[in-house]
């Protein structure tokens, strides 16, 4: 039986009505976030009957330009976030009240008063006063940088408990999509949500998503081929403590019993943002300060401890001397550790602002890894000394290592810190310990001295020219070569004062010999400090009674024969200043890494504001990227009012065209009934 | 290319929002007058910035410096002045008391006010400035530099320390002078020191019993160009034996490099001078070293000696004491004025190291200024050119806004 027109005519009217309902869907979703346009596809009956049908509401998007958009958002949120962070450590680095270089100009112009007035008592407070706000400054500063490490530590819980909202409405979705699907009805909708969850996810950590099923499965897979979401089931991330530095926090990956740290296969999204700041920009930086702090406190130091204050007693430390570095265990050999193993200095100008990673590669022997270059030292391949002391005489680049008695214990020097191990038995291949040797300077920088008094400003020692001196000779200057608590000097004495005496020149050379002066009536000639020869502005070295050196005098100009120069302890020599002047030009000497202090500064303001400069930059084009591949999206899948309202037009048309295959039919109908009666 | 409804509003929104904030940026630069207020805008900028500031925090600190240094030398060129006239009056007071027809009660009216005259020179010599440091102490600055003996004589007590501050960054000037270069400048007895007396060998001694000293110049000369002497005496225990005299280098002074001695004592002759050595009948050989030394002596001594001759109390002849006691005036007046001359060399430079520094510090200036400073014109022309951007993007808005087919149909 053919089709009558009245099942062509409802047939129409249902296909129409249905058209005209989805131009209705359209219209009202215009400004429905992440909505895809429909379109019904008109298809005519399976012949032999006639009419139309709906065949498919198509939704038209365009599933790789939804894939560019996941990527550029992931992009554009990590260097968002990345460039909100760093905005604040800009603003801590270069404001006025925060800026450390400003704190030093302060110190130094602190100290420039007491050269020129080292007796008044006023000066001295008030450089006192100048050293204290300098270590609050490091020490604000230091706090600053850990809050926002706390601040990081929170943001990325929340962001993980984020992803796993999504994650999980993601795997129900999944299973709901399934289920329509079998049951054949429309599910456009659900996958517009999906699609949208997708790019939330997409927001917080880069994701690949591959399809299944002809588009009705969706996995979820981080960067790495790790899934998220399989079907039905979504894995959790957490967020738990580092391995070996709890506070370094790390991701994890759930599945089941199994965890997995993912923490480097976030790829960007605002949580790899956040982890990138963290190892890239934040954690070097306070290892810089740190070490900023460490080399400052250690140079002043030696030089205050080569003075002598207004009491007549050597000077002690003038901050509170640098303490033991940081170190942690991996978890897996924490409990083998002893705490008598410690990470301590021999020499601090030698410090990378890095941190490092000693793995144990076998028995009595290890692998040092320097993080921030990735260098690695064997320990075979280091120098074999006999003992710990041996350090004074110099550690070479590739690092000193002096086993012990036991083989449970070792000690190993390297890059201006020494690292020993204690362990409660044999250390196990696989090992692992992360040394952090400048990360606490900042936050230890302490001022110990307290009394104006105790300020050792003065030199300890005295250079008299004699009376009867007729040369030109003069003393160009007195360095002390030991003020440490060793010295021969700390008593507050000279245990062998002495006379340069110079004899008649021959052959135009000018000699001279040193007499020990304890007796001044029996001067007793150094038999190796006899007639040596004097060059002008040449230092002479001078040792204690046990031989070690422990001054240099330089004196400049032709002496005459007869010329005596007596050098014996500064007692009450108060007013002296040149201890000072000796601590106010190691602004200028290059301390930090071949820089002076401010200039370290100065660098890493740079490095920091390049760093800035480079998220600010890739932000503003990230923006524009984004938007780019969102406008093409949205042009495929958008709705456009103009072209809804035309076919509001043609469908209605068409609908109001069916209607009269209705009336036609009604007419034929009743024309046939009226002829037959 | 196909535009949703959407796209058209966001488009729109997004330009409108972008135009605003960039209007809101150079508004802030306008009102901050900075060109940059955080690294990420000229890293490098920035650390030149620090940089900059530390030179001209270091310029400011050697002003202070200089301001410091000429305040001292100010008070030790008034102290100086103080101390001339003092000494002046009393040259004039010597003068007239050499004059042979003043009497017993003539001199000694004198000698009162010479007393006075000392008193006062050594209260000057003593200065202090106002935060109570001795000025011509050296490096011992809480030290009374000149002291009163119980004999009536000063002794000095200070040291031969100067101090020195950095004017610039290669320049150190001594801000001050020193008692010792000062005032310990007259010249007393010349003699020989004996050192390397054994101590336990009190009988085989080899003392001085007697120093004549015939030339003083010449005797003082001779030491100069050889310095310590080395005497040694061998002797054969009935007065007679040899004796050496060698310079520090070891060369002999006398030649023969070994003379004989026939009696005991005996006299050694020196350039302009003889000394008489007593090897006391000892035997063998003994070592002792002959140093140069002059007796350090201040003016105020001398003065308090020419007291003591104006009231006949002193042992040597008055007329002797007195030119002793001009002559002694003369080389002080002469060393001060030397010092005054240093004084002034010194205050010159300190003028012309401000000098320079000023200029350093406006040439720091303008550099930390060109870099850090905002340039209004160009900056009013950007906003200018912005706020016509944002104009635009509001009326375009409003005049695509309402097109669309839904007015036309229907």
């Amino acid at each position: 039986m053919s089709s009558s027109l009245l099942s062509i005519g409802t047939q129409a009217l249902n296909a129409n009505s249905s058209a005209l309902a989805y131009t209705g869907q359209n219209i009202s979703n215009v400004n429905t976030e992440g909505y895809s346009r429909q379109r019904v596809d008109f298809a005519t009956q399976e012949p032999p009957i006639l009419g139309v049908t709906i065949q498919d509401v198509q939704r038209i998007t365009d599933q790789f330009l939804e894939e560019q958009v996941r990527r550029d958002q992931s992009a554009l949120s990590s260097t968002e976030q990345q460039s909100r962070k760093i905005e604040l450590l800009d603003k801590l680095m270069i404001s006025e009240s925060t800026n450390l270089s400003a704190a030093m100009d302060s110190y130094f112009a602190a100290m420039q008063r007491t050269v020129d007035d080292p007796l008044f008592i006023a000066n001295r407070q008030l450089f006192l006063a100048e050293a204290n706000s300098l270590v609050s400054k490091f020490q604000n500063f230091d706090s600053r940088l850990e809050d926002q490490l706390a601040t990081l530590s929170g943001e990325s819980r929340s962001i993980v408990s984020s992803i796993n909202a999504i994650t999980s409405s993601l795997a129900n979705l999944n299973v709901k999509i399934g289920s329509l699907a079998s049951s054949g009805q429309n599910y456009n909708t659900l996958l517009d949500e999906r699609a949208q969850l997708m790019k939330d996810l997409a927001r917080y950590v880069s994701v690949n998503v591959v399809s299944s099923d002809g588009g009705i499965t969706q996995t979820v897979v981080l960067a790495s081929g790790e899934p998220l979401v399989s079907s039905g089931t979504a894995a959790k991330l957490t967020v738990a403590d580092g391995n070996p530095n709890p506070s370094q926090i790390q991701v994890q990956l759930v599945r089941g019993t199994k965890a997995t740290d993912v923490t480097s296969l976030l790829g960007e999204g605002e949580l790899g943002g956040l982890f990138s700041y963290r190892d890239e920009i934040l954690q070097p930086t306070r290892n810089e300060i740190g070490r900023l702090a460490m080399v400052f406190t250690e140079t002043m130091n030696e030089q205050h401890r080569k003075g002598v204050d207004l009491d007549g007693l050597m000077g002690q430390d003038l901050f509170s001397a640098v303490m033991e570095g940081q170190f942690y265990a991996k978890r897996t050999n924490q409990t083998l550790t002893r705490p008598e193993s410690e990470l301590s200095y021999y020499d601090v100008s030698k410090l990378t602002a890095s941190d490092y990673e000693l793995e144990i590669t076998g028995l009595n022997t290890f692998r040092i890894k320097r993080l921030s270059d990735g260098s690695i030292f064997d320990s075979d391949k280091m120098d074999l000394r006999n003992s710990e002391s041996a350090v004074s005489s110099g550690v070479p680049e590739q690092g000193a290592v002096y086993p012990q008695a036991s083989s449970n214990t070792f000690t190993v020097s390297l890059d201006g810190f020494t690292f020993k191990l204690v362990s409660a038995d044999t250390p196990q291949k696989g090992d692992l310990f992360l040394l952090q040797p400048t990360v606490t300077g900042a936050r230890n920088i302490a001022l110990e001295v307290t009394n104006p008094a105790s300020l050792a400003l003065a030199s300890p020692l005295r250079v008299t020219p004699a009376q009867t001196n007729d040369g030109n000779a003069e003393l160009e200057l007195i360095e002390i070569l030991d003020g440490g608590i060793d010295s021969s000097l700390r008593p507050g004495q000279l245990d062998r004062p002495i006379e340069i005496v110079f004899n008649p020149p021959i052959n135009g050379e000018y000699t001279f010999s040193v007499f020990d002066m304890r007796d001044p009536a029996n001067p007793d000639l150094i038999t190796e400090m006899e007639n040596l020869t004097y060059t002008s502005g040449e230092p002479i070295t001078f040792t204690d009674l046990n031989g070690n050196e422990l001054y240099e005098v330089t004196l400049r100009n032709l002496p005459k024969a007869g010329d005596r120069f007596l050098v014996e302890f500064n007692v009450d020599g108060v007013s002296d200043n040149t201890n000072a002047l000796a601590m106010a030009n190691l602004q200028s000497v290059p301390a930090v890494d071949g820089f002076s202090y401010q200039n370290a500064y100065g660098q890493l303001l740079a490095k920091v504001g390049t760093q800035a400069n480079v998220v600010k930059v890739s932000y503003m084009a990230n923006q524009s990227i984004l938007s780019s591949s969102e406008d093409a999206l949205e042009s495929v899948r958008g709705v456009n009012l103009d072209e809804e309202a035309a076919r509001l037009i043609q469908y209605q048309q068409a609908y109001t065209a069916s209607t009269r295959l209705i009336t036609a039919y009604q007419d034929i109908f009743d024309s046939l009934i009226s002829a037959v009666r | 290319m196909r535009i949703s409804t959407t796209q058209l509003y966001t488009e729109a929104t997004r330009s409108m929002l972008e135009g605003q904030s960039t209007l809101v940026e150079i508004q802030n630069k306008i009102a901050s007058g900075k060109n940059f207020t955080s690294l990420a805008e000229d890293p490098v900028g920035a650390s030149r910035v620090v940089s900059l500031k530390r030179e001209l925090s270091q310029l400011e600190m050697f002003d202070g410096n200089i301001n410091a240094t000429r305040r001292r030398l100010a008070l030790e060129e008034s102290a100086i002045g103080s101390i001339n006239e003092g000494l002046f009056r009393a040259q004039e007071l010597l003068i007239q008391a050499g004059n042979g027809a003043f009497g017993e009660e003539n001199r000694l009216q004198i000698s009162y006010e010479v007393e006075e005259l000392v008193g006062y020179l050594a209260n000057l010599f003593n200065t202090r400035d106002v935060k109570g440091e001795y000025i011509f102490a050296g490096s011992k600055g809480l030290t009374e530099p000149f002291q009163l003996q119980s004999d009536g004589t000063y002794s000095y007590a200070g040291d031969s320390t100067n101090r020195e501050i950095q004017v610039s960054s290669s320049q150190y000037v001594d801000s001050s002078d020193n008692g010792q270069f000062l005032f310990q400048s007259v010249e007393e007895a010349i003699g020989i020191e004996v050192l390397g007396v054994p101590s336990d060998l009190k009988d085989g001694v080899v003392p001085m019993t007697g120093l004549t000293i015939t030339d003083p110049k010449l005797f003082s000369a001779s030491f100069a160009s050889t310095g310590d002497l080395t005497l040694s005496v061998e002797s054969d225990g009935d007065g007679t034996g040899r004796y050496t005299v060698t310079d520090s280098g070891g060369n002999a002074v006398t030649s023969p490099s070994s003379v004989e001695f026939t009696q005991d004592p005996f006299d050694l002759p020196l350039p302009g001078a003889t000394l008489t050595i007593d090897p006391h009948d000892s035997v063998g050989t003994q070592t002792v070293t002959l140093r140069f030394s002059k007796q350090e002596g201040n003016i105020l001594n001398t003065l308090v000696a020419s007291i003591a001759a104006l009231r006949g109390t002193s042992t040597g002849s008055y007329s002797d004491e007195i030119a002793n006691a001009l002559n002694d005036l003369d080389q002080v007046q002469s060393r001060l004025s030397e010092a005054v001359t240093t004084i002034g060399a010194r205050l010159n430079i300190l003028d012309s190291a401000q000098m320079s520094n000023e200029d350093f510090k406006l040439l720091t200036q303008q550099t930390l200024s060109s870099i850090e400073d905002l340039d209004y014109a160009s900056a009013s022309t950007e906003l200018a050119k912005k706020q016509l951007a944002l104009e635009a993007s509001y009326a375009s808005f409003a005049k695509i806004q309402n097109l669309s087919l839904f007015n036309y149909i229907g």
